[in-house]
């Protein structure tokens, strides 16, 4: 008995082993590992594969005028901060309107334009903010006693106001232009007496710009006094302008592009016409871009041109209504500009 | 048992012919064998008809149990395609979704191709970087087709850009994209909470010099993966149109028309497997690493799907414009980059509608603000 149980086990665990041995020897045969999959390729993820092209920073805002103070007048409209640089973000935000917060050089309409009233105070000149109608100031007022006049928001000029401006740049009162896409038909409005348009859309080039396709590279087609040293500008979002002589003070490359016609081609976006400058962007005026590639020299230049030559002979009427060339109730009148005012015997403004 | 009981209660006479008589009666037989048989072990009176009738019904319980195997292993399908969906906006749960399902694919024998099943706006730069990359491994070792809904764009279609093959419905409304967005470059003030002037954001420069590095990212990878199919140049590629389906099969953004059914047919007929079963995989529950919020509001329980809260405009996100309320909430708006028009402009200027209408232009390209 014990020696067939015996063999019966042993029967049982040959059998056994020998199975499960056949299966073991058959998986090591027969299984395959997973295929082998290929690395993904990286080489394009590196970073000098990806960094985009930009340009150099660095220099000064210098100017060379040498005129005695001048007394510049600076409109900004309300709330602009100057193209790139985007809504600021305030260390204390007022979360429904934190653009009416005006904190000097941290956030607020007037940080867009430092660098440029920065050089103007440094060499001797007085700057004046003009802050539209609501302001209780007279821009009229303002200008009967200045020597140039900046707006970075034409189309925030109301009528009257716009009226007087066109007054004083036909009086050779220098007048610089900074008009940001968006603005073409206030630009057209105000500069058509002076053969100065704007365009509607914006400018961008996919190819040759600094680290975005609204960041144009915009360059001088001639050597003029507000390019004199001048070779390349950065502009951060760009409205292309125009003017009836066809001049050009600043165009961009061959490879941008207008946005509503998609069409590439070198596009102005910087005219002069005698004493109006008229700049498609207000970008470059901003502390964070007044130092890239030459838009300091840039900056110095249109400095110089704001405080030199005569100073404007212009005069205003007597104001309309208390607190600006507006009438009572501070509206701007819906049915466009008011008439001109009469004529008045020149009168000398601060020199 | 039975046939075993039954040697054991009989009688031996009983059961004539049977070896255990022949041994017991046999003149040859030793006197060390008759104690034994004697004993009524089991083993000694089995006789060969009785293991012949045990090996018979041992092998049908045998045979029985195994024949279902079989049958299915004969009949059954050759392999498995599994189809694996991309859907909604891309954060870490879509990636893992994806990733995990892509591995398994990888791993098991039995599924030979994968189907991607997509409707996804984009999201997230790097989940969709995630997914391309595992779509890249996977169809390295096998037959990996994407079929694309309405959309096919953005982040979710730099995931399906390694695909072999993209299918997409003629109609479909977003496909390509191919870049990114976010609020515009701004500089930051001075805080007394951090401990360096970048720990609340870098410079205007710097962000936009970083996002458009995140686009370059994007643009090669889609140059590497379908560079060859894409009729467009680089310059094209980088001005991150959507395009129709009919519009991106003509130009290479997609391979041909057609949608999941058609598109695991082929991967099959791709994987050489004619009989095949199809293994879907849906993506799960998006309320990804927490509870959903529940509110009580007038004894009616509101579930909160909080999963796309950590897509804000404060990430630079791969998200069409077809998709970017739903992705980041209607709330957040991405910021033109001049800032916004002077409101007296707009509300009191002559002039005002022209500059609106112009300012949209302005803003569509930079994902719109009103003004």
């Amino acid at each position: 008995m014990s020696v067939n149980l015996r063999t019966a086990i042993g029967a049982f665990a040959l059998i056994f082993l020998a199975v499960v041995g056949v299966a073991a020897a058959g998986g090591v045969l027969l299984d395959t590992a997973p295929p082998d999959t290929e690395p993904v390729t990286d080489d394009h993820w590196r970073l000098d594969s990806v960094e985009p092209e930009t340009v150099s920073e660095g220099g000064d805002i210098e100017m060379e005028s040498g005129e005695p103070s001048n007394t510049v007048v600076v409109h900004l409209g309300s709330s602009t901060t100057g193209a790139g640089g985007g809504l600021p973000v305030l260390p204390i935000e007022d979360g429904n309107a934190p653009t009416e917060a005006d904190i000097g050089t941290l956030g607020g309409a007037r940080r867009g334009v430092t660098p440029l009233t920065s050089t103007l105070i440094e060499n001797g000149h007085e700057v004046r903010f003009y802050g539209g109608i609501r302001s209780g100031e007279r821009l009229q007022s303002l200008l009967a006693d200045a020597d140039a006049f900046v707006t970075t928001a034409p189309g925030a000029l109301s009528g009257p106001d716009a009226d007087a401006v066109n007054s004083f740049v036909e009086a050779g009162g220098r007048t610089l232009v900074a008009s940001d896409p968006g603005n073409a038909g206030a630009l057209t409005d105000f500069g058509s007496p002076f053969g100065v348009y704007g365009d509607a859309g914006y400018v961008y080039d996919m190819e040759h710009n600094d680290a975005g396709y609204l960041s144009v590279l915009v360059q001088p087609p001639e050597s003029t006094p507000l390019t004199e040293g001048v070779e390349q500008v950065v502009l951060r979002g760009a409205a292309s302008v125009g003017s009836a002589d066809d001049s050009a003070t600043l165009t961009t490359a061959e490879t941008s592009r207008l946005s509503t016609t998609r069409e590439s081609g070198s596009y102005t976006v910087a005219v002069r016409s005698e004493s109006l400058a008229v700049v498609g962007d207000s970008s470059f005026f901003a502390p964070e871009n007044a130092r890239r590639a030459d838009n300091g020299v840039f900056i110095g230049n249109l400095a110089d041109f704001l405080v030199s030559g005569d100073a404007p002979d212009v005069s205003f009427g007597p104001p309309t209504g208390p607190g600006g060339g507006t009438p009572p109730g501070g509206g701007m009148p819906p049915g466009g500009p008011t008439p001109p005012e009469p004529p008045e015997p020149p009168e000398n403004a601060t020199a | 048992m039975s046939s075993e009981k039954g040697p054991t209660e009989s009688p031996d006479e009983s059961t004539p012919d049977t070896d255990t008589r022949t041994e017991r009666h046999s003149p040859t037989t030793s006197d060390r064998v008759l104690p034994r048989s004697e004993s009524g072990s089991v083993v000694d009176r089995l006789t060969t008809r009785h293991a012949v009738g045990v090996a018979v019904i041992l092998a049908l319980a045998a045979g029985l149990f195994v024949a279902p195997s079989v049958y299915g292993a004969v009949t059954g399908p050759d392999g498995t395609v599994a189809v694996i969906e991309i859907d909604g906006a891309i954060d870490s749960s879509t990636a893992q979704h994806v990733e995990d399902n892509l591995r398994d694919a990888r791993m098991n024998d039995s599924i030979q191709a994968v189907v991607l099943e997509v409707d996804s706006g984009g999201g997230l730069p790097a989940q969709s970087e995630r997914m391309y990359a595992a779509v890249d491994r996977t169809a390295s070792v096998m037959p990996v087709y994407a079929a694309v809904d309405t959309l096919g764009a953005s982040g979710a279609y730099l995931a399906i850009a390694p695909a072999d093959r993209i299918y997409v419905a003629p109609s479909a409304q977003a496909v390509g994209s191919v870049g990114v967005a976010g609020a515009a470059p701004a500089p930051n003030g001075p805080s007394a909470g951090t401990t360096g002037p970048d720990k609340r954001g870098s410079d205007p420069d710097t962000q936009r010099e970083r996002r458009q590095t995140l686009a370059n990212l994007f643009i090669e990878n889609v140059i590497e993966q379908r560079g060859e199919e894409i009729e467009l140049d680089r310059e094209a590629i980088a001005h991150a149109d959507a395009y129709l389906g009919t519009e991106a099969v003509a130009n290479g953004f997609a391979d041909r028309f057609g949608f999941v059914d058609g598109a695991v047919a082929d991967a099959a007929t791709e994987a050489g497997i004619d009989d095949y079963a199809v293994d879907t995989r849906r993506t799960e529950n998006r309320v990804p690493g927490g509870i959903p919020l529940l509110q009580q509001d007038d004894s009616t329980v509101v579930v909160v799907d909080d999963s796309e809260s950590d897509l804000n405009d404060d990430l630079i996100l791969a998200v069409a414009p077809q998709t970017w309320d739903e992705t980041v909430g209607e709330e957040i708006v991405m910021t033109s980059y001049t800032g916004r028009l002077p409101t007296d402009q707009l509300s009191s200027e002559t002039n005002a509608d022209d500059a609106r209408t112009q300012h949209d232009d302005t803003g569509a390209t930079n994902g719109g603000e009103p003004a």
